[in-house]
């Protein structure tokens, strides 16, 4: 093809390609990149795991434990969670004088948000099995932590995977917003690039954009993917 | 024949509602007691609280020498009085071998061989020695049902409770599992069964309890039982079974 053939918002356009396929800028996103998966992976580490428990915990109808369950449930649920990252960075430094990292008021945020959700969908699946299922157990001689261990907790989970996978993926999606506090993870770096090329270059936004959709799409995919072949796997036997 | 269980003057209110009045019997090792009366009568309520399912308002239960209550170590006892619901409830993520076997390694500690090697055995004895490997929502009613009498057997227990396990099975399934019973009481199992088919009742009890309204109405061998009934409760029960031409109006 030669140069005359090609029409000029083509050129400006692919013009930006080359500030994408910069070797710099790659490796800039590279690293932003690194930075969104460490926040959300430890996020969702922390809230499966914590999680679990809590949920397990909550399913005791005592006040003792409904009172600060509740509260710890709707307090994290009903606040935004800009307005958590706003709390934990800036006014838990002002009030007490902790001054975290960006990234660590990021991963206390999102995995106490995600633990709460998690909490909740662990504690509706366990209590939503047939009454029976207990019985049948309980007239075998099991105790009751054998009861959770090898008859309610292994049911419950499998029928959490669609939801569980599904909050991962919210977790993943909601990390742009640690941009308010300082972080410069991969959205952040892709608008700093695009800064220092507006005047030259303002079709980079597009190639620069368009590539971190495909980085989330890229995230966000294979997660939604492995929901389905675990649920597949396990149909026979969920 | 030894007492293996005794129950006297057992009695049970849901608020209000007295379920069960002054009931008392004997079941000897080696027999099969079958209970019938109408829906909500206290059958299943009786059976509960032999396992420790409901507690004990008033009266004793007497199980190989002690007296059931509130300190007993229900674990213990129940893992030597099998019990299976209507509700024919497997645990759904486990194979059916795993479903005979659970109990058997967990709370007798057996070995996984071990245990594995009795519960196929009783699986063939259930006539299901080709689904061992197979998942509880590949089976019928009938072959759960069939699952759940030999997980409960698998415990090796005394006594085996059924709570009317015949009762959300259509007729052919219902058939099979009345069969699979008829060949456990042949094998001299202690057993209390609850149901009500008559049919069923009558060729499996050694001895028959007619209960109404939470009281024992009448007792006897089967046989005497369906044959001339000395009550006129126990005559109106049995009549709700009979179907005549004339019905039809």
């Amino acid at each position: 093809m030669s140069p005359s053939a090609i029409d000029p918002t083509a050129i400006s356009a692919l013009g930006g390609l080359d500030v994408l396929l910069d070797a710099n800028n790659l490796q800039r996103l590279a690293e932003g990149l690194l930075v969104t998966l460490k926040v959300a992976a430890s996020s969702i580490l922390i809230a499966l795991a914590l999680g679990i428990v809590i949920g397990l915990i909550a399913l005791s109808r005592r006040r003792i434990v409904q009172v600060p369950y509740r509260l710890f449930l709707e307090t994290v649920r009903i606040v935004p969670q800009i307005v958590w990252l706003f709390i934990v960075f800036f006014g838990l430094a002002k009030l007490f004088g902790w001054s975290w990292s960006g990234e660590t008021s990021g991963i206390l945020v999102f995995g106490l948000w995600g633990t709460a959700e998690m909490a909740d969908l662990v504690r509706a699946s366990v209590s939503s099995l047939p009454a029976h299922q207990t019985q049948s157990a309980q007239a075998l001689g099991l105790s009751r932590m054998q009861i959770y261990r090898h008859v309610l907790v292994p049911q419950a989970l499998r029928r959490l995977i669609p939801a569980s996978i599904n909050l991962a993926t919210r977790i993943i999606k909601t990390t742009p917003l640690l941009v308010l506090i300082t972080v410069v993870e991969v959205l952040k770096v892709g608008q700093q690039i695009i800064e220092t090329r507006l005047l030259t270059t303002p079709a980079a936004a597009f190639w620069i954009y368009g590539f971190i959709f495909f980085i989330y799409f890229a995230i966000c995919y294979p997660v939604s993917l492995s929901s389905r072949w675990l649920e597949e796997r396990w149909n026979v036997g969920g | 024949m030894s007492k293996i269980l005794s129950v006297t003057g057992l009695s049970k209110s849901f608020g209000e509602h007295r379920v069960l009045d002054d009931i008392s019997f004997c079941l000897e090792e080696r027999q099969v007691l079958t209970i019938i009366g109408a829906s909500g009568c206290g059958k299943s309520t009786l059976l509960r609280m032999i396992n420790g399912l409901e507690t004990i308002d008033g009266g004793e239960i007497h199980f190989d020498g002690q007296t059931l209550g509130a300190h007993t170590d229900w674990r213990q006892v129940r893992a030597q009085i099998g019990m299976v619901f209507q509700s024919y409830e497997l645990f759904n993520h486990l194979s059916v071998l795993d479903n005979v076997t659970l109990a058997p390694i967990r709370v007798q500690k057996k070995k996984r061989r071990e245990a594995e090697e009795l519960a196929a055995g009783l699986l063939a004895r259930v006539g299901l020695a080709d689904k061992v490997k197979a998942f509880p929502r590949q089976l019928s009613g009938g072959q759960k049902q069939r699952v759940a009498i030999a997980r409960a057997l698998a415990m090796q227990p005394r006594i085996m409770l059924f709570d009317e396990i015949t009762a959300s099975l259509d007729p052919e399934m219902s058939q099979e599992v009345c069969h699979t019973l008829l060949e456990l009481a042949e094998t001299r199992m202690t057993m209390i069964v609850v149901t009500h088919e008559m049919g069923f009742a009558q060729a499996i009890g050694d001895e028959l309890i007619f209960l109404d309204e939470g009281r024992i109405v009448e007792r006897g061998h089967p046989d005497d039982f369906f044959a001339a009934p000395q009550t006129e409760r126990a005559r109106r029960f049995l009549k709700r079974f009979e179907f005549h031409k004339g019905d039809r109006k």
